[in-house]
């Protein structure tokens, strides 16, 4: 039993508890969730530090902002974002059919506290510093929940803050605002450098009670007219967003009807991205908490506006959710050993060290947002295809163990208007936790990490399902590659040679997947014969959850509607993988109700000569789909 | 426009921003945001500091809590607390009709907002507190969302932290756990003492879907049979609870029907105040990051009983929302100039310097909550009436400008049973910052200013619609005191004189308000007159919101169903004020649409011999009712 305590502690200050990683994460949004993941599994003891009660940051309960990335929701094709990113929102489709925040807390933390090598310090929040501008020692954290100040060093930092604090703390050089179009040659940038950056937004959601629903306007709220709003929809319409205007799509357009554009449908079940504050503020840091009084204030009033302004089809709606958290779009940028810039990104650039992509178009918001009345709420740069963003972009050049990764990575201005999306954030961040990990590995320096090892990470994010433009599976420790590939059978276009083409997602013309015949009471199978009798330890698949299909968790009616719920049909469900020597088997596995794209077997180092995958059900497609098998 | 920021700090030093305030609140629970509104309210420049994105604490949207008090739900009558607390809650009751949390966030911030003395430092927590162990010379905090340290100095501080952490680290005496049956001679305290406390528990919420909804059980669930679940209801029953059972009432049985008893009615909409956890571990506070993860693996095991586990009538039952943060029951009591006890719960003791009251049971929770498998879940010590809670209580012993409010006031383990809950803690807050104002005003400590002064806080406490036991209304500057008082209709035994004997809410021998006959037989209206002209600046009306009825905010929906909708129908709604002298009206003014319970109107200073009140409306009740008129 506990002991009775009655006592007064010695005043003064709390001694730190001092621990050593090889990695330290600050920040828990979706970046700093894949660094943390990513280094923790690569073998680094890592910490993660979150200033909140949960994971996520934007995506987060708290914001619920969806996560957009190069797929410019269903815009281009085959361009969803996989590794960590994928296998989280996979994990959420299997347990959470009505799209509840609670469970996607649940998903991010458990996968969190789950992972070995990883300590988890919530509710922290990183107080100091101590570095020389040059090299970071340690930070200090204070716990809120616990009353725990912690010191906590290591080798390589992770600025995953969003805001870049650690890295200004640190002494790296940031940027705020917009440079002038002579800086880096952007055709799109102003004549002048200025300080504008974008607004801060709070999102709303509510639902239909299927009976009128009064809503009194409260004494905080904001009032606004009609003249309020012009190019911000607030009713069932759909858009699409240009740079110059914000184009109304006939009745019954979607998605598919502008693929080069961005569209958006509204509706007033949730919203609304243009509820933006801040940007032409003084210091949108420091102003952060008067910001999101005005947001909250101005919420309201849209509330107000929808229910009592008017006809917008919201009669029966009632409000269910407002958020006290802002999301931020854009504060600091940090910089680093490259700049990406407006024109690798319209040229579709695949860097010799890229290790992450990106799609989304060049979205810079007007800064002031909603007070910006009149004018378009975001400048909308839409391009075609993919561009990489090469290692450089998340090394600091002046800290020699710091990484960033998020919004703050390092590019102009316009280039950040498209990398700031959650979805390539997320693949910067497994980017940047994954070299964290090998930098500690081989002792050396994220720089020297760039100039030495840099195949050698991109072969590693490729194994960890994350995609790199341009890169191949050329892996030598891949038995896979050197064997010779088999199927009971194969659908027209879809050889089993495709799970070795070295790229697991279509890209082009080239559909980099098998598919088999529809699947009887036998399965499909997929054979690969080994070059030379081998010692395995793990069989790694990877299967088709549909590339083009938003798997997102969002507030919005539009994404609600047209998401499949549940499982992806297209990922197969149950399978075995057995190991055969000399035509015996030797071992098996038996996978059942998998709902994930990648997919690992683990054997206790068994020889065989021989592998063989059996298929035995999809979540509901009719035939096997794998992209990619790798044999270690 | 902004200039654009090249950023390189050639120091990792965040340098602390320096700030003086007359009261320093740390905390922003309901004891907290009261004592900020009260000490911004008597002049003092103020400031909260709350380490969350929302005010309330356990009655935020991150925890949910009901606010219980005195009345124990329906049971004692007349005993709703008043004031700054009731102030929130019939603003709450004004908007929300559909018990929306977010509008319950933004009637708590707009209150906090709207005080022009308090500053507000929100998102912002303590960690580290500058002391000798007598005196505070200032806290240092770090605000997350702007990147700023405070250096926070000044008058007098009030810990309102729920865990003592201020007056911890001042190094102030506290205690964990219980008290021996001898220290305080309470009859129901251990033979010996031990370190057990109350544990922490997270709540969730569900909804009716009208259809069939399926909930797939996450790996992070626990798994419970029904033999966890011993005392501990989870479908539609009703039961009340003492200090040795859990006792199911029979089908028509309810609140009412059990007045003396602590009832509690169950359902699959939400709950439950036994998913607790803690308690029994090694340091409550050190522990509860574990604590919360493994509550939270603790709900979702719950749920999937509730859902998957056997019948419980939740078919159609869907999770919305799972707290990510635990409500906190008990860990650290402060030592202050008086320790309330069992006795004098049991005798309702009415102290010479009492300052708030209570009468919620003696409710303790046993230690290990949900893991003290087969055990009632509380011992819940009811009795009969109120205990006064004297001043002594809230003033930290040893210290002079210390002050505390919330569950970590004076108070042995088993008073704190009952002192604990929100309502009392929110009227002790109103207490604390009441006196903390006048105590800086004046430069005395606080004990020094409660020897001196406790008539003049009792006295201002009541003319800020506070209840204290035994205590009536002899402030010398209220005029209306002197008035001969009419009325154009009255009930027997309901007087118009009633409105300045003093007192303003019934009790159980007593009828202290004026009940006009019905409005639709003629005029209502008060007449107070005076033998002399005086000059008038403010009158100050109490209506009767009826302090039997709950109004709080719930998730529970024996609450949503049992609770009036609106405002309180027998508060006043349209009245109006008419000053004359010698017969001559020199001031009239209507105020129209009220739902508060105390309603202040200024007058420009004028020199009148009659006041008369005439009550143009109610929120539905036929006759008009009034507790107290002041004037000044």
């Amino acid at each position: 039993m506990r002991f009775f305590i009655h006592e007064k502690r010695v005043p003064g200050k709390a001694f730190p508890l001092s621990k050593e990683y090889d990695v330290v994460v600050v920040g828990g949004g979706m970046s700093g969730m894949c660094a943390a993941l990513a280094s923790a599994r690569t073998g680094a003891r890592t910490a993660i530090i979150q200033d909140r009660s949960v994971f996520g940051g934007n995506a987060s309960s708290e914001i619920r902002m969806h996560i957009c990335g190069a797929s410019c929701h269903w815009g281009k094709k085959n361009a969803l974002e996989t590794g960590i990113v994928m296998e989280l929102e996979l994990e959420n489709k299997y347990l959470n059919d009505s799209y509840n925040y609670s469970i996607w807390d649940g998903v991010l933390w458990s996968r969190m506290l789950g992972q070995e090598n990883l300590d988890c310090y919530m509710n922290a929040s990183m107080v100091s510093v101590d570095a020389d501008g040059g090299h970071i020692r340690s930070i200090t954290a204070y716990q809120m929940t616990t009353e725990q100040t912690y010191r906590l060093s290591a080798e390589i930092f992770i600025d995953a803050t969003g805001l870049g604090t650690l890295s200004a703390f640190a002494g790296a050089e940031c940027r705020f605002g917009t440079e002038s179009s002579s800086e880096y040659g952007e055709r799109s940038a102003p004549d002048d450098e200025n300080g504008d950056t974008m607004g801060n937004t709070i999102l709303f959601c509510a639902y239909d009670t299927g009976h009128p629903v009064s809503f009194r306007k409260p004494s905080w709220a904001y009032t606004f007219d009609e003249s309020d709003f012009a190019y911000r929809y607030h009713g069932d319409i759909a858009v699409y967003h240009s740079a110059d205007d914000v184009v109304v799509m006939e009745k019954g357009k979607d998605y598919e009807s502008a693929e080069g554009e961005l569209v958006e449908k509204y509706d007033v079940q949730s919203g609304y991205w243009w509820i933006e504050l801040g940007g032409d503020w003084n210091d949108i840091i420091k102003d952060a908490e008067d910001i999101r009084w005005e947001l909250y204030r101005t919420v309201y009033g849209i509330w107000d506006h929808i229910k009592n302004g008017g006809d917008h089809g919201a009669e029966n709606y009632e409000l269910l959710w407002v958020g006290n958290l802002p999301g931020i779009r854009e504060s600091r940028r940090v910089v680093g050993e490259y700049v990406l810039t407006e024109d690798d990104i319209l040229s579709n650039r695949i860097f010799p060290d890229a290790v992450a992509y990106g799609g989304w178009p060049m979205d810079n918001h007007t800064a002031a947002g909603f007070r910006a009345k009149g004018r378009i709420p975001s400048t909308v740069r839409s391009f075609e295809g993919l561009y990489s963003i090469p290692y450089g972009c998340y090394v600091s050049k002046d800290v020699d163990n710091l990484y960033f990764c998020g919004r703050i990575i390092s590019a102009s201005k316009q280039a950040m208007g498209s990398t700031r999306v959650m979805g390539t954030c997320a693949v910067g961040g497994q980017a940047a936790g994954t070299a964290a990990a090998l930098a500690v590995m081989h002792h050396i320096t994220p720089h020297e990490l760039g100039v030495s090892h840099i195949e050698e990470l991109r072969q590693r994010l490729l194994r960890d399902d994350c995609y790199i433009p341009g890169a191949r599976n050329d892996d030598p420790a891949d038995l896979a590659r050197t064997s010779r590939v088999s199927a009971s059978s194969s659908a027209s276009g879809y050889p089993p040679e495709n799970v070795i083409s070295g790229v697991s997602r279509t890209v082009g013309n080239d559909c980099n997947l098998w598919v088999s015949g529809p699947l009887d009471s036998e399965g499909a199978m997929l054979g690969f014969h080994l070059a030379a009798p081998s010692v395995i330890h793990e069989v790694r698949i990877t299967f088709d959850p549909d590339l083009n299909q938003e798997k997102t968790i969002s507030v919005a009616k539009s994404f609600i509607d047209k998401e499949e719920t549940g499982v992806p049909r297209s990922l197969v469900k149950d399978y075995e993988v057995v190991l055969l020597k000399d035509s015996e088997e030797v071992a098996a596995r038996a996978v059942q109700g998998n709902h994930q794209r990648l997919s690992i077997c683990g054997f206790d180092g068994i020889e065989a000569d021989q592998v063989v995958i059996r298929i035995l059900s999809t979540n509901g497609d009719v035939a096997a789909r794998v992209y990619e098998v790798r044999i270690y | 426009m902004k200039g654009y920021v090249r950023e390189r700090r050639d120091s990792s030093a965040n340098e602390a921003i320096a700030r003086k305030y007359d009261v320093i609140v740390i905390g922003g629970g309901m004891s907290g945001f009261c004592a900020a509104i009260a000490a911004a309210r008597h002049g003092a420049k103020t400031v909260i500091i709350q380490d969350r994105s929302v005010f309330g604490g356990n009655a935020s949207s991150e925890t949910r809590m009901h606010i219980s008090g005195a009345s124990c739900h329906w049971g004692k009558r007349n005993a709703a607390e008043t004031g700054i607390l009731m102030e929130a809650q019939l603003e709450n009751k004004y908007l929300n009709d559909s018990y929306n949390y977010s509008i319950w966030d933004g009637v708590l911030w707009s209150m906090i907002k709207a005080e022009p003395n308090l500053d507000c430092f929100m998102n912002t927590t303590m960690h580290e507190v500058i002391s000798d162990g007598s005196h505070i010379e200032a806290v240092k905090c770090y605000q997350m969302t702007t990147e700023t340290e405070y250096r926070i100095e000044g008058g007098i501080f009030i810990d309102a932290t729920g865990n003592g952490t201020l007056g911890y680290f001042a190094g102030a005496e506290y205690r964990i756990g219980r008290e021996a049956r001898g220290e305080f001679d309470e009859k129901d305290a251990p033979e010996k003492p031990d370190g057990e406390t109350m544990g922490n528990t997270i709540y969730f919420v569900a909804r009716d879907m009208g259809h069939p909804v399926r909930f797939i059980k996450p790996d992070w669930a626990y798994t419970f049979d029904e033999s966890f679940f011993k005392h501990r209801y989870h479908g539609d029953i009703v039961v009340y609870h003492d200090a040795d059972d859990v006792v199911v009432l029979k089908p028509d049985e309810d609140y009412e029907d059990h007045r003396d008893q602590l009832v509690e009615k169950y359902d699959v909409q939400s709950g439950y105040w036994w998913i607790e956890l803690g308690g029994d571990w090694d340091d409550i506070i050190k522990s509860s990051e574990e604590i919360r993860w493994e509550l939270y693996k603790t709900i979702y095991g719950v749920w999937d009983h509730i859902k998957n586990g056997g019948d419980h009538g939740a078919e159609n039952y869907e999770l919305v929302w799972v707290g990510n943060l635990a409500g906190m029951r008990e860990s650290r009591r402060l030592v202050g100039d008086y320790i309330l006890t069992e006795n004098d719960i049991s005798a309702n003791r009415e102290f010479e310097d009492g300052v708030a009251y209570g009468g919620w049971p003696m409710d303790e929770h046993t230690a290990g909550g949900f893991a003290a498998k087969g055990e009632i879940p509380s011992k819940v010590r009811s009795f009969d009436g109120f205990y006064g809670i004297p001043y002594g209580c809230y003033c930290a012993k040893g210290f002079d400008n210390l002050m505390m409010a919330g569950r970590d006031i004076s108070a042995s383990k088993l008073a704190m049973g009952s002192t604990r809950v929100m309502a009392t803690c929110a009227i002790g807050g109103q207490a604390a910052g009441t006196a903390a104002a006048a105590a800086a005003r004046l430069g005395l400590s606080p004990k020094e200013y409660g020897e001196k002064h406790i008539k003049e806080l009792r006295q201002a406490l009541l003319k800020d619609d506070c209840y204290i036991l035994g205590v009536r209304n002899e402030d010398p500057d209220d005029i209306a005191r002197k008035a001969k008082v009419t009325a154009t209709s009255e009930e027997p035994g309901a007087e118009a004189s009633k409105v300045i004997n003093g007192i303003s809410r019934n009790t159980d021998t007593e009828c202290n308000e004026w009940i006009s006959r019905p409005l639709s037989e003629g005029e209502a209206a008060l007449c107070l007159r005076f033998s002399d002209a005086h000059e008038v600046n403010e009158v100050r009306l109490t209506f009767d919101p009826d302090l039997s009825e709950e109004r709080c905010i719930s998730v529970s929906k024996a609450f949503l169903d049992k609770e009036p909708i609106g405002v309180a129908k027998d508060l006043v709604k349209d009245y109006t004020i008419i000053l004359s002298l010698e017969g001559r009206e020199v001031f009239a003014t209507t105020v129209r649409d009220n739902y508060q319970r105390l309603n202040i109107v200024k007058v420009p200073s004028i020199l009148a011999d009659e006041a008369v009140i005439r009550i143009d409306s109610t929120n539905g009740a036929s006759s008009a009712k009034v507790f107290e008129v002041r004037i000044y």
